[in-house]
């Protein structure tokens, strides 16, 4: 999202810029060919396969981060506008995940990448929390933000840059260990992983009873800290379970050249495929600033290295008349040509198929290729940047065609006419003159990524205390197996909670002392008692207003919106 | 209590509706819904007609006829547009009828 916050008069002078320039560059359009149809239904005698629910880049972010020298400035965030995203979408965004997958949640869900944000172990965990809600299982092809610092390069791990994004919730998630964490969330998945696959890696074939919380980041060490450095496994029988294939390598030397790739199986009348490539494979280190021949920054190009296509060439060919859907985190264009021939080799072994990737928080279906052998891409939007996106994937088959049916939901109307509709107490939004006002971040110009946290922690407090007061604490459940609400320091009331929030605001705390009172919150918050429903309706319409405000770079009215109230006289 | 019933008539406004209970309170999910070739506009439909038959995810199948009150002329179907993971969350229309003195 370039210029994110540019003046609407600088805005226009570079579009039209950029109009003459396309203008003088571009081609014909591209056409599919006649031979295709868009929007024509399945027809009547067609047989389906199995569908999935595609969902990408939700982003989870640290919310207990030490300034991040350099990447979270207000300053850098005018040069990369998603450095920095309004603190109710950090804070809040995880419902709208949630919320997406509890709507779909008979279905299976394929995660095309981009779970995390500043790729720290434990947003990880806290990634995989929120995805136990698909509850027919969940898989996933990686991120750039899923092993790579800001998504962007291999950093050095023990340096002050990635050590700071991850405070709290340490170590930097590299790749290589991700691998072993992504593996081990399979693993504790009854609907995904067959049970011949568990008994390979020497495990009871049943995964033990869904862990709690506080045990979900040692079940995922001990797992990951288990696992072969190289794998392939191919699913026999008929066993259940959505994964039929997976190999990976676990690479700690060259964690960049690490990859999990995985076939799932779409089959029902007829035999479907997916294969969920792993585009953040390199050959070299990704760079922030690419040099070389060989440099690339993770966020712009995506990889993948020739073991991890010859692992799923086996698999591409053994159903000749397969569906398949290739699927990965990199549009096609953003591959290096390394990439391309990779997908380009498996896609023609395949037959064809749909390519289905994520990354650019803007969906839309994508043209290669020309004439007859003109083939589609399906690129999936964000959970949560504007417009907020969940789609499906299905194929079916009649008359010699194949169609891919991908029914897309904007989930930001949906948000309005559920839980907007009948209004809203007018304080559950943050104005412009207040702390927590969403995008009062986008109004500094400092270059100083102190200052930037210290109203960021500000308006995240600020945030908390908005949340506190129309999502109050109920009376704590009877005992039994809950645990008890984890009150912060000094409090046992949501009003002595708030007062400590107000004490901890402001220029003279500390932002180690403004952190540590939010890492506090978010126990209170996992373990206090309240209404789970008007919880969810607040941090839904948070996070919705945070994504929209962002997209529209200003408080004001969309397109879209009906009625515009003005100020009482 | 649960719906048993996974459409319904409104008889009002000559429409058949997905019931959003009955999908939210099954089992599984649905895989598709294979349509009789013969419902479509123009067609006469009376009780008891094969409408469609649902698919559910794990190999059950499940005819849906016309409910009563459900007579008439078809208008349209809506083949296409129902998406199957949101029907236990809301309600698609699915047949719309010719008004009665039409």
């Amino acid at each position: 999202m370039p210029g994110k916050h540019w003046t609407p008069d600088r805005a226009a002078r570079s579009a039209a810029v950029l109009v003459l320039f396309l203008a003088a560059c571009a081609g014909p359009p591209q056409n599919l060919p006649g031979t295709w149809d868009i929007g024509l239904p399945a027809a009547d005698e067609a047989t389906y396969s199995r569908r999935v629910v595609l969902v990408a880049d939700n982003q989870l972010h640290n919310l207990f981060a030490d300034p991040v020298p350099l990447r979270r400035s207000a300053a850098a965030d005018r040069l990369v506008p998603v450095a920095i995203r309004p603190t109710q979408l950090d804070f809040f965004g995880s419902e709208l995940l949630e919320w997406a997958l509890d709507r779909t949640s008979k279905t299976p869900a394929v995660h095309l990448g981009d779970g995390c944000n500043l790729a720290c172990v434990g947003e990880f965990v806290r990634f995989v929390w929120h995805m136990r809600r698909a509850r027919a299982g969940w898989v996933m092809a990686p991120g750039n933000h899923d092993g790579y610092f800001f998504g962007n390069e291999h950093a050095d791990e023990s340096g002050t840059a990635w050590q700071a994004a991850c405070r709290h919730i340490t170590p930097p998630l590299l790749k290589d260990r991700f691998v072993r964490l992504y593996v081990a969330a399979l693993l504790l998945q009854r609907n995904v992983v067959p049970p011949s696959f568990r008994l390979e890696l020497g495990l009871d074939p049943e995964p033990p009873p869904e862990p709690t919380w506080s045990e979900l980041e040692g079940r995922l060490r001990g797992l990951g800290a288990r696992l072969p450095p190289a794998l392939s496994w191919r699913k026999t029988g008929s066993e259940r379970g959505l994964l039929s294939a997976i190999a990976w390598r676990i690479d700690s030397e060259r964690p960049w050249r690490s990859f999990v790739v995985q076939e799932i199986d779409l089959s029902e009348d007829f035999p479907a495929r997916g294969l969920l490539l792993d585009t953040c494979q390199y050959r070299s280190a990704p760079s922030l600033i690419p040099l070389g021949f060989l440099g690339v920054n993770s966020g712009l190009n995506g990889e993948i290295l020739e073991d991890q296509a010859e692992a799923a060439e086996g698999w591409t060919g053994r159903e000749p008349g397969a569906a398949w859907a290739l699927m990965g985190h990199h549009p096609y264009d953003a591959l290096t040509s390394r990439g391309r021939r990779a997908v380009d080799g498996l896609r023609a072994r395949a037959g064809g198929g749909v390519f289905v990737s994520a990354h650019t928080h803007a969906g839309s279906y994508r043209l290669h290729g020309s004439g007859e052998a003109t083939w589609i891409e399906l690129n999936v939007g964000s959970i949560l940047d504007w417009p907020i996106e969940r789609r499906s994937l299905q194929f079916a088959r009649a008359r010699g065609h194949l169609w891919v049916r991908a029914p897309r939901e904007d989930l930001g109307p949906v948000v309005q006419e559920e839980f907007l509709s009948e209004g809203f107490p007018p304080d559950w939004e943050a104005r412009p003159e207040e702390p927590d006002f969403f995008l009062r971040y986008a109004h500094l110009t400092t270059t100083s990524t102190r200052a930037t946290e210290m109203v960021l922690r500000d308006g995240l407090l600020a945030a908390w205390r908005r949340m506190l007061e129309h999502v109050p604490t109920l009376p704590e459940a009877p005992p039994g197996d809950r645990e008890p609400t984890k009150w912060p320091a000094g409090t046992g009331s949501d009003r002595e909670v708030r007062a400590r929030i107000e004490r901890t605001m402001g220029e003279g705390v500390s932002i180690e002392t403004k952190v540590g009172l939010l890492v506090e919150l978010e126990e209170f918050d996992r373990t206090r008692t309240r209404d789970e429903a008007a919880a969810r309706k607040y941090r839904l319409v948070q996070a919705w207003w945070a994504s929209k405000y962002e997209a529209l770079t200003g408080r004001r009215p969309a397109q879209d919106d009906w009625t515009v109230a003005f100020p009482e006289r | 209590m649960p719906s048993k019933n996974p459409v319904s008539f409104d008889a009002d406004n000559r429409q058949l509706r997905s019931v959003k209970a009955f999908f939210a309170d099954a089992e599984n999910g649905v895989i598709n819904f294979s349509w009789n070739p013969t419902v479509k506009n123009g067609a006469v439909i009376a009780k008891d007609r094969l409408l469609f038959t649902i698919r559910w995810d794990g190999d059950e199948e499940e005819e849906v006829r016309a409910p009563a009150g459900c007579a008439g002329t078809v208008i349209r179907t809506n083949r296409q547009g129902v998406d199957y993971d949101l029907l236990g969350t809301k309600a698609f229309w699915l047949v719309d009828l010719e008004p009665e003195d039409g």
